[in-house]
């Protein structure tokens, strides 16, 4: 699986310099963001590399080429998973150089430092945006599923917006309210790995039916 | 040892066409020529063998083993070359082959390094810039170099031109010799497999119209041409896959002496080649 997450970063290589300027760009395009700018552009530019992935293997028809070699459908899908998180490294990073750079050069876009709280926070958005993704993207393929994106967009605003209005609500539970940091994040990352377990068996189902 | 692909009563339905209770096997060391009309069914077979598609019913049983329980098995063991690359074209071919052999179980990287070698090909150049010839012998270098016990081809020269044709099939023809691997070779160019083929199998409209082996083949059928006289009398009977033009008319015998009698001498016969059986089969409709 390792492997497969290798091609998937080797495959990006053509667009690193496209994802400098994208990071610039974003830079520009979330500053009213304040201090959640970092995590916007990780979260815009993470996504955007999963989209690009999708689209180097539709591009190629990987898929028969995957599916002919002795590889199984959980590693195609289980890869894709992981690579959201080498995304998420390579955004980062890329991230950091760009507001440093900016930053020496006296342009002043950094609203925010590129922080470990901010590369998580980031991870989380990637994560629970590909969480969405992917299944349709393992069920259609690149370019049907992209038709749906914006789709996606909205579902997951609008269930980030939902999920913050109960969160909000929950702190009136007298459990949650009186619990530690460390059980609200024990909760926290429970949620998460549950929402992407549940996408990766949607997904690996969901593959498992299509035909090449 | 068992045959190295039986396929029994295999079915797909799509709308608008079937592939329909297809049967045939394979015995270990042979090439089988797959051979039929654009559309016939070829590929649908090959992906069917390759768990590319979900089979409706039958059997598909790749070197003694089920092809959908035990698929990653199967899949070590047997090596496959398409009618067109799926490899990542932006990446090189020594980066390609890097994601790809720690698959292989059995990847040998001293075999790799000799078809590369004995293939001309350039590790360093990106497979955009392979030609389509270049881009099938990486394929089957690829497929040779772990150790396959089987290859499935479907329509590998289709697209190159002759010389690059004759230079890829006479590679297989050697590396076969070698290796002594069994091979499926799917094609619509009846001429590669007169050269390499030991069984042919031909899939006409989704059906078998037969799997036999080529000598079997070739003394079975007889081409007949005669005068359009002939066909008011009981050769007409004896005539598969009837093309009749203003001057005469060409078809399939099987019975070459009973035809003989009847036509009193007013009709050729020759030995057909995979072509013409081909011809006549899909032209006459024969299934």
């Amino acid at each position: 699986m390792i492997t497969l997450v290798l091609k998937d970063l080797l495959l990006q290589k053509k667009i690193l310099t496209t994802m400098f300027i994208y990071v610039f760009i974003f830079s520009f395009a979330f500053r009213s963001l304040g201090e959640y700018q970092p995590v916007a552009i990780i979260t815009g530019v993470s996504y955007m590399l999963v989209m690009f992935a999708g689209a180097w293997e539709d591009k190629n028809n990987a898929d028969r080429l995957w599916n002919s070699l002795p590889v199984s459908k959980w590693q195609i899908v289980g890869s894709k998973y992981l690579s959201v998180l080498a995304y998420v490294a390579l955004a980062s990073a890329a991230t950091w150089i760009t507001m440093t750079v900016l930053s020496l050069v006296n342009v002043s876009v950094a609203m925010g430092a590129v922080s470990l709280v901010s590369i998580a926070a980031g991870a989380v958005s990637v994560l629970l945006l590909s969480s969405f993704y992917l299944p349709i993207y393992f069920a259609l393929g690149y370019i049907k599923s992209r038709y749906l994106n914006f789709v996606i967009y909205f579902a997951f605003l609008f269930l980030a917006n939902a999920l913050s209005g109960l969160v909000g609500r929950l702190s009136a539970v007298p459990f949650l309210a009186n619990a530690g940091s460390a059980v609200l994040l024990g909760l926290g990352v429970g949620s998460m790995a549950l929402v992407i377990a549940v996408s990766f068996v949607l997904s690996l189902r969901l593959y498992t039916r299509r035909e090449f | 040892m068992g045959p190295v692909l039986e396929l029994k009563n295999v079915t797909k339905r799509f709308a608008g066409f079937t592939l329909d209770r297809v049967s045939f096997s394979l015995e270990p060391g042979y090439i089988m020529g797959f051979i039929g009309a654009n559309g016939a069914g070829k590929t649908t077979t090959i992906k069917l063998i390759m768990n590319l598609l979900r089979l409706d019913e039958g059997e598909i049983r790749v070197l003694g083993l089920d092809s959908r329980r035990q698929e990653q098995e199967i899949k070590q063991r047997i090596g496959f070359v398409y009618d067109e690359s799926y490899f990542y074209e932006t990446l090189t071919m020594a980066e390609m082959t890097r994601i790809i052999a720690p698959f292989y179980k059995n990847w040998d990287g001293e075999a790799y390094a000799k078809y590369v070698d004995l293939f001309a090909l350039p590790a360093r150049k990106k497979l955009a810039d392979f030609s389509k010839g270049m881009k099938m012998k990486y394929a089957l270098a690829v497929a040779l170099s772990h150790k396959a016990e089987l290859l499935i081809m479907d329509e590998p020269t289709s697209g190159l031109d002759p010389l690059v044709r004759s230079e890829f099939l006479d590679i297989l023809r050697d590396v076969i010799q070698d290796e002594r691997c069994s091979v499926l070779l799917s094609s619509h160019i009846t001429s590669d497999l007169d050269q390499i083929a030991d069984y042919v199998t031909m899939i006409n409209g989704g059906r078998i119209a037969f799997s036999k082996s080529k000598e079997e083949l070739l003394e079975e059928y007889v081409l007949i041409r005669g005068e359009r006289a002939l066909l008011n009398t009981a050769v007409r009977d004896h005539i598969l896959g009837l093309k009749e033009s203003k001057f005469g008319f060409e078809g399939l015998v099987t019975n070459k002496a009973e035809v003989e009698r009847l036509a009193q001498g007013r009709a050729v016969f020759e030995r057909p080649n995979l072509e013409e059986i081909m011809l006549h089969f899909v032209k006459g409709g024969v299934q």
